[in-house]
């Protein structure tokens, strides 16, 4: 009975050592984000207490992913549309992401949507935010030209306030002259 | 021998500045009164001595005696048209200039007009401060003047003397007694931090308005300096779109000016403040709307599939300068305050923008952009006499100083490490005389109040 109790307690030190080690950790947060846990092999006990805690989290995971798996989907579609200097024009390229951006919006839909316009830093303010506005715009009416409704478009210009790219040259300024699609959380 | 050398000194330079004098814009003949031609251009700044101010011990423990004329100094030197002489070369007192100066004394220095005051504490903690201007070659007192008021309030007596000073050595109104309210920027360029900020055209009593939680930008001021419109995305997230808003100065409070079916922005008070004329933008096109202020009605003034932005009013209140890009290009117009008879005004190369009225209506400030640089630039109303008085990487937003002869702007520096430096700058309307303003962060959009009503 002593000799099967003292078993006991030493498995349970060791339990505790084990789950409380640092590399342990480690292999829990590589196991959530859908990493290797080829390193676990060595101990059955760490195997189990990983797997139980990397699904404890895994459920979390899920829930936030539906929102995440859609936000991602529409950047693997194409979120944004580039525009020339001074330009609103839906080029051939620009057309081609938002017939893909249409698509998505037709599988998904109960999703409304926001169109945000940008521009580079090479105007004014106040000139900028009625260009981000025309850039927004464009991109709404082409979406609305293919079939979406249009109480699903929202647009908001930033004009020149939130660039996607910093920096202050020909780079950053093609790269901020957008119009880009976010998926509206409600 | 000594003595000689210095009596011999001493003539040198009543010789020599008397000739200096005769070459310079500074008038000082006995029947034409002290005045700087401001409009001179380079011209050479104008010697004056301001004296340490007379005072009893209780004021001095303050350092009044000594804030005050500084603060007076400030103002005048940061005009660029005077030039303070060293304190150390005066020959008189200030227990001693209580009496009408020994002119000799300050002509000896080349001062061309001396400052002397007088400080006394008076009950409730109230002082009272009496100054003198003295014209030194004229032997005459040109003025005096005695103000009191609480003490803390010794900033704002200084500054109203320096107007008085600058307004009588000047002949133009004074800009002292005034405030700037702008955007202060602090963060990432990605993800800036915009906050409204106010402070004395000096950089005195700073304070932050908004909290930096939402985005802010293009503070204007009311012709009665109470109210500030400014333009907002603090309601999107609760759905509102980015619109125009009024920031109350007298008790903080924050108000949506009209929800619309567009982003509205561009706003600027009429000059009698009863109506704000701001742009709308929906579906591609930015229109001018005028609101009024009482009936919260709105009436369309341009229409089209432009952009028509940017939009300043007259100091008559009868027409309306804005930025167009109806030709194609951005372009500068003039139209009725109906909205009627649009015409354009700019016809030189590159794209205009932002232009906005002189308080005295003889000069149309806006920014132009052209090969790949930024200018501050000035034309007549009609379009005539363009020149451009400032230029960098980005410059942007002129707003004039109350007398319409000073202007400030705002102009990104790109820096060694990539980033930039964002800061406000003061100019006159010859291009001369340039400097930067202090203040705590990165700064934006100034807007220069009118002058601080008494």
């Amino acid at each position: 009975m002593l000799e099967y109790f003292k078993i006991f307690i030493i498995s349970i030190l060791l339990l505790t050592f084990i789950s409380c080690t640092n590399k342990d950790q480690e292999s829990l947060l590589l196991d959530a984000e859908g990493g290797n846990t080829e390193q676990n092999d060595t101990l059955t006990e760490e195997i189990e207490i990983t797997d139980n805690i990397a699904q404890a989290i895994e459920i979390e995971e899920v829930e936030l992913t539906v929102e995440e798996k859609l936000a991602s989907e529409l950047i693997e579609v194409g979120d944004r549309i580039f525009f020339g200097y001074d330009e609103s024009t839906i080029t051939d390229e620009s057309a081609a992401t938002l017939q893909q951006q249409y698509q998505f919006l037709i599988r998904n839909p109960d999703l409304s949507i926001t169109v945000t316009g940008h521009c580079d830093e090479r105007g004014t303010r106040e000139y900028n935010l009625a260009l981000g506005e025309r850039r927004a715009s464009a991109a709404k009416n082409y979406l609305i030209s293919l079939g979406i409704s249009s109480n699903r478009i929202s647009v908001i210009s930033y004009g020149k306030e939130k660039p996607s790219v910093e920096g202050h040259d020909e780079t950053a300024w093609t790269q901020n002259r957008t119009a880009i699609t976010f998926i509206n959380n409600n | 021998m000594l003595k000689y050398i210095l009596k011999f000194n001493i003539y040198f330079y009543i010789i020599f500045s008397i000739t200096l004098i005769s070459f310079t814009n500074i008038s000082k003949s006995a029947d034409r009164p002290l005045q700087i031609d401001i409009m001179g251009g380079n011209i050479q700044a104008m010697p004056i001595a301001i004296s340490y101010f007379a005072s009893d011990e209780n004021i001095k423990k303050l350092n009044l005696h000594k804030n005050i004329p500084n603060l007076i100094a400030n103002n005048l030197i940061n005009s660029g048209l005077f030039k303070l002489l060293d304190r150390n070369a005066y020959m008189q007192s200030p227990e001693q200039l209580l009496n009408p100066p020994k002119y000799r004394d300050w002509r000896i220095i080349d001062a061309q007009a001396l400052i002397s005051g007088k400080i006394s504490k008076k009950n409730n903690d109230k002082i009272s401060v009496s100054i003198e201007l003295w014209d030194v070659y004229g032997e005459k007192r040109m003025f005096g003047l005695s103000l009191s008021s609480k003490t803390k309030s010794w900033r704002r007596i200084s500054h109203i003397i320096s107007d008085k000073i600058y307004e009588r050595l000047t002949g133009e109104e004074g800009y002292f007694d005034t405030r700037i309210v702008y955007v202060s920027e602090s963060g990432s360029q990605k993800n800036k931090i915009k906050r409204l900020a106010i402070m004395d055209q000096d950089g005195g009593n700073h304070k932050y308005l908004t909290d930096g939680k939402s985005l802010v930008l293009t503070p204007r001021f009311s012709p009665n300096q109470q109210l500030i419109t400014f333009f907002s995305y603090s309601g999107v997230k609760a759905g509102l779109k980015p619109s125009v808003y009024l920031y109350n100065l007298s008790n903080g409070k924050i108000e949506i000016l009209g929800q619309f079916p567009g982003m509205s922005f561009a706003p600027r008070f009429s000059p009698d403040g009863e109506d704000l004329i701001m742009s709308l933008a929906e579906n591609g096109s930015t229109n001018i709307y005028m609101m009024n202020l009482n009936t919260r009605k709105t009436r369309q003034l341009t229409k089209g599939r432009s952009i028509d932005t940017s939009p300043s009013f007259s100091p008559d209140g009868k027409n309306i300068v804005f930025n167009s890009d109806r030709s194609g290009g951005q372009h500068l117009y003039i139209m009725k305050r109906s909205g009627e008879k649009p015409k354009r005004i700019s016809f030189g190369r590159g794209s205009y923008a932002t232009p906005v009225w002189s308080p005295r209506g003889d000069y149309i400030a806006f920014t132009k952009f052209t090969r790949g640089r930024f200018f501050i630039g000035l034309m007549r109303p009609d379009g005539s006499e363009e020149r451009l008085i400032a230029e960098g990487y980005l410059t942007e937003g002129p707003t004039w100083a109350p007398g319409g002869r000073v202007l400030s702007f705002f102009r990104q520096i790109p820096q060694n490490n990539g980033s930039m430096r964002t800061r406000l700058f003061v100019i006159d309307i010859t291009g001369y005389r340039e400097r930067e303003l202090d203040t705590p962060e990165d700064a934006s959009d100034p807007a220069w109040s009118p002058k601080n009503v008494n």
